[in-house]
């Protein structure tokens, strides 16, 4: 589904990926872990078209995305990669419901249809009540989920999640990773993790452990 | 859809963004509404005389020329002109128009001075086809003794009643019946009549008697008295009228010129007339021609005026994007996100430019607003007559839209290009690092705005001072406590019993008689001197009496006033200081002046000279004073106004004695007075009117100066940020904080105040060199914008720095 081979990626003289060579299944849920400074989070931009490698290529469903243009990149991130963040990145001016359609309004999507879809996501996600509340009304666990349902909206090819976690108490935590799992077990969807938190890592299919800009594990 | 969702976007943001959002909105809208006013006085002064029908097809004709020395070039052109272009191929009809002095018009209920007399053909309303009020349009002026009168002057003269078949009769004895009542001229207008009588009842009257003054006009090519106008004809062509119209005129004038100089033993010389054409569209702003009927325009004022309107709209704009991106990173995130779910550069810069179009043109409706408001200040100032509606009702609108439309877009292309181009992973974690020339940019912009704001306000302040100083230079006459009655040209006895009256009742210091008082164009009369036949020289004249120099306060230098009746034809005269030195006055004392051709011929009039009286700023002191010479006025050359000067603190009481005394006296005319005060101030109204705009210009730069330094002051914060919030952790107080955030903000506020002093005060100077007469200008004038400069900055930086530092030490 997702392939790296041979990326390296500079910053000036600072070479902070030093030749990582990758491969995630579908329906696969893969963690990258590493201590900070590490390169999991350049990687998981690199692997997710956000940032173009200094060399190497990517492929994402068979699609060399480092090939592609700026407007193709950006096409191509709208239909088939979606997106969580540590710090949920919700809109605070909009709705729960709205912020679950942006991406497929950007997609250029109809309203109706985007709406039907991503109310039954919200619903999936026991968010029906709050359809109507904007951000600040809503729970961290909430928010999360909101941002996870913004994330599936588009019917992605692969969710990069970086440090979903990072800002949720231990249940919530917990929760968002049986999302995942139950996501990946109900609609075969593939989740690239960045953490670096081990207890979360355990319940990945499998983790990649990553040291000074290379793969050990 | 996109396009409304992008709408919904701008309004949840300017909610959110509330306080940063609406000072945005407002700058654009103060930019707007300025820009509009200007562009909509524009618009007037460019579109006079548009609104007659067909007036692009409505032309001029005006007279050029050679006279001996003198050069030609005039509105007015000779009577029997009118007559032979009807005739020419691609003139669908002409029409003229005479005007008459002014004169004393009487209705059956009261007596009115009135100054637009005048007279016309009977085509003169297919032309210029002012709406009617009252009467037809067909055939109004077919009877030789048919009149058509304004709104306005019927309401003077007849009050509510219905004007229509009322009878006016003139001082020189005419009687005129009104046939229509059309509205008032529209101010835009060149032309200016309140009254228009059928012409030929003036020419029956001459025709009959030939003695009358002016009758000599009537057939002769080279008495330039009326103006012209003619209406092409639809398969017309303008060029091929004025060809005909040049042939036929040499043939005219040349007969003329023939005829008229045979009878004398003057040798013709260097004479030639001939006759140009002008659409009157072009009259107000591109005429270049004397005795036009009003005033008339500089075209570089437009253009100045449309270049300002637009640099405004620049310096909006400019405003509009440092605003927006001000406060960048508080959109950052926003920008971030919808960049990771797959919004291209373009979605971007579609959003940002949406964003930037609704802004202005909501702008857009709170500017029109705005006008609405200031624009009764605007016509004040302007002196002028100018409504929205004119302007807003035109096909022309569509161009609001348009620059509006521009003017978004403009403004929301700088944003674009910078949130479309911000790197999403670095903006989401607010590792995006505000760049250095972001400040410099705007530390320019303020800099600028600074230079700006200071030039003007310091000319504005200058052109005050200059006023000021003009009004209290001396003008050789006394305004204070002294009025202008206009009399006109009643009968002596009037005029005797309103001045026994009022020497009677204590308040009157003096009373004197004049033809011409400050603020009239004295007529100008040949003379020749005593011992020196050849020498023809040019003098003003004015007709007095005695009393005339003591009221108006005119100060001998020489001699003194002419005793009473010396008799008419040896008789004595005052001059200005001019005058004086012009005649070598003081090199021979016993000069004679002798009037060139008399009324009748045969009789010679000769003048001594009873004394000078100091130079009087007849235009006030910006020009300097003509030669002058004050003769005796007499029962033949009537002396028009009373100059009545009232005792100390008896002013207001003498106004009104003065009202009392004409009431019952002369009861069925209104009276005409004006205080001398006014007069003199009217001589500077122009000087008045630049300094108002000057004014308004400044105040319009020191807000928009507040706005610049808003935006810098909020992006200086942000660029400091990290070592505000470090500092803020270590507990460093606020006003260390804000001296902190500041840093630079202050430099660039400094750096404009030092480039603007010595520009500023050169471009005064500049100003002030076109003056005859100019004030020295001290420090204090650039004292004050360099206070409110410092003021605005202050407060600026307490209220949006401390704002921004508050906000920022907490998140």
């Amino acid at each position: 589904m997702v392939e790296g081979k041979g990326i390296r990626k500079s910053f000036g003289d600072l070479e902070v990926l030093k030749g990582i060579d990758v491969t995630i299944g579908s329906g696969e849920i893969v963690s990258i872990l590493g201590a900070s400074g590490a390169g999991k989070t350049t990687l998981l931009q690199i692997l997710g078209s956000l940032d173009r490698p200094t060399q190497g290529e990517v492929f994402v469903d068979g699609t060399a995305i480092h090939t592609l243009s700026e407007n193709q990149l950006a096409r191509f991130r709208n239909k088939h990669i979606g997106f969580v963040f540590q710090f949920h990145q919700l809109l605070p001016e909009f709705t729960a419901l709205e912020n679950c359609l942006l991406p497929a309004f950007i997609g250029g999507v109809t309203k109706r249809e985007a709406e039907k879809k991503a109310m039954e996501l919200l619903g999936f996600l026991g968010l029906s009540q709050r359809l109507e509340h904007k951000p600040a009304e809503l729970s961290g666990g909430e928010k999360q989920r909101v941002a996870v349902a913004r994330a599936l909206i588009n019917d992605p090819l692969v969710i990069f999640a970086d440090e979903p976690s990072g800002n949720l108490d231990s249940k919530n935590q917990e929760e968002l990773m049986g999302l995942f799992v139950s996501l990946r077990d109900q609609f075969h969807q593939t989740f690239v993790i960045v953490t670096h938190d081990e207890h979360l890592a355990v319940k990945s299919d499998r983790t990649i452990q990553m040291v000074d800009g290379l793969i050990v594990s | 859809m996109r396009f409304l969702n992008f709408i919904k976007t701008f309004f949840r943001t300017i909610i959110l963004h509330s306080g940063f959002s609406l000072l945005t909105l407002l700058g654009l809208s103060i930019g707007m509404a300025m820009s509009l006013l200007v562009l909509i006085y524009v618009y007037y002064e460019s579109n006079y005389d548009r609104h007659w029908s067909d007036s692009s097809q409505i032309y001029r004709v005006y007279s050029y020329g050679e006279i001996g020395e003198e050069k030609i070039r005039s509105a007015v052109t000779p009577l029997p002109l009118c007559e032979a272009l009807q005739k020419l191929d691609g003139v669908s009809l002409a029409t003229n128009l005479v005007p008459g002095n002014r004169k004393l018009v009487s209705s059956a209920y009261i007596q009115s001075l009135e100054s637009y007399f005048y007279y016309a053909d009977a085509h003169f309303f297919e032309v210029f086809d002012l709406p009617f009020l009252l009467g037809e349009r067909e055939g109004v002026l077919n009877d030789s003794n048919s009149v058509v009168i304004t709104f306005s002057a019927a309401q003077r003269l007849f009050g509510q009643r219905n004007p229509l078949g009322e009878k006016l009769t003139l001082e020189n004895g005419l009687e005129y019946v009104v046939t229509g009542m059309v509205e008032d001229v529209p101010a835009n207008s060149h032309l200016k009549f309140d009254f228009v009588g059928n012409w030929l009842q003036v020419e029956g009257g001459m025709r009959k008697d030939p003695t009358l003054p002016h009758a000599g006009m009537l057939d002769n090519w080279l008495y330039l008295n009326s103006y012209t106008y003619f209406k092409l004809s639809e398969t017309g062509a303008s060029s091929e009228v004025l060809k005909q119209l040049s042939l036929e005129a040499v043939q005219k004038v040349n007969a003329q010129i023939a005829a008229s100089f045979r009878l004398t033993d003057q040798a013709p010389g260097n004479i030639y007339l001939n006759f140009g054409i002008q659409p009157i569209h072009d009259i107000h702003l591109y005429s270049e021609v004397e005795n036009e009927m009003g005033t008339v325009a500089n075209p570089v004022y437009i253009m100045i005026f449309t270049a300002i309107a637009f640099f405004i709209l620049l310096i909006t704009a400019i405003n509009f994007m440092n605003l927006t991106t001000a406060k960048a990173s508080r959109r950052y995130k926003e920008v971030a996100v919808r960049k990771y779910f797959g919004a291209g550069r373009r979605f971007l810069v579609y959003q940002f430019l949406t964003e930037a179009v609704v802004y202005s043109f909501i702008a857009l409706f709170v500017a029109l607003v705005l006008v609405e408001l200031l624009m009764p200040g605007f016509n004040l100032m302007f002196g002028i007559e100018m409504t929205s509606t004119g302007f807003i009702q035109q096909p022309d609108t569509i161009w609001i839209l348009v620059i509006t439309m521009l003017l978004g877009v403009l403004s929301g292309s700088y944003p674009a290009m910078f949130f479309s181009g911000l790197k999403p992973h670095l903006a989401i974690n607010g590792a995006m690092k505000v760049k250095k020339w972001g400040v410099v940019i705007r530390g320019v912009l303020v800099s600028s705005q600074v230079v700006l704001s200071i030039c003007l306000i310091v000319l504005s302040i200058g052109m005050y001072a200059q006023l000021r100083f003009l009004e209290e230079a001396p003008h050789g006459f006394e305004e204070e406590d002294a009025i202008a009655l206009e009399w006109g040209a009643m009968d002596r006895d009037g005029l005797q019993k309103i001045r026994e009256a009022l020497e009677i009742s204590g308040l009157v210091k003096a009373v004197g008689l004049a033809e011409y008082v400050p603020g009239d164009d004295p007529s100008v009369i040949s003379f020749r001197q005593s011992g020196d036949s050849s020498q023809v020289v040019l003098l003003a004249v004015n007709y007095v009496d005695a009393g005339y120099f003591e009221a108006v306060g005119a100060e001998f230098v020489d001699g003194e006033v002419w005793a009473e009746n010396d008799g008419l034809k040896a008789s004595k005269v005052v001059l200005n200081a001019s005058a004086a030195r012009f005649l070598g006055y003081y090199e021979n004392k016993q000069q004679a002046l002798e009037l060139v051709g008399g009324r009748s011929a045969g009789e010679t009039y000769f003048f001594n000279v009873a004394g000078v009286v100091k130079d009087m700023a007849f235009a006030g002191v910006k020009e300097a004073a003509r030669p002058m010479v004050f003769l005796p006025e007499t029962s033949s050359n009537r002396a028009e106004h009373m100059i009545i000067s009232f005792d100390t603190h008896a002013f207001e009481q003498g106004v009104e004695e003065v009202h009392r005394v004409w009431s019952r006296e002369v009861p069925d005319r209104a009276i005409k007075l004006k205080a001398l005060s006014e007069i003199k101030s009217g001589f500077y109204s122009e000087e008045r009117r630049f300094a108002n705009i000057a004014a308004m210009f400044s105040v319009l730069a020191i807000i928009l100066t507040v706005f610049g330094k808003i935006g810098m002051a909020a992006f200086v914060v942000q660029y400091h940020q990290k070592n505000i919030f470090i500092r803020s952790i270590l507990a460093a107080p606020f006003f260390r904080l804000l001296a902190y955030g500041l840093r630079g903000y202050w430099m660039y506020v400094l750096f404009g105040m030092a480039l603007a002093l010595p520009l500023s005060s050169f471009l005064l100077h500049l100003w002030l060199s076109g003056f005859k007469v100019a004030f020295t200008p001290g420090w204090i004038i650039y004292l004050y914008p360099v206070l409110i400069l410092l003021f605005t900055s202050i407060v600026v930086a307490y209220l949006t720095g401390g704002r921004e530092i508050k906000k920022e030490a907490h998140s």
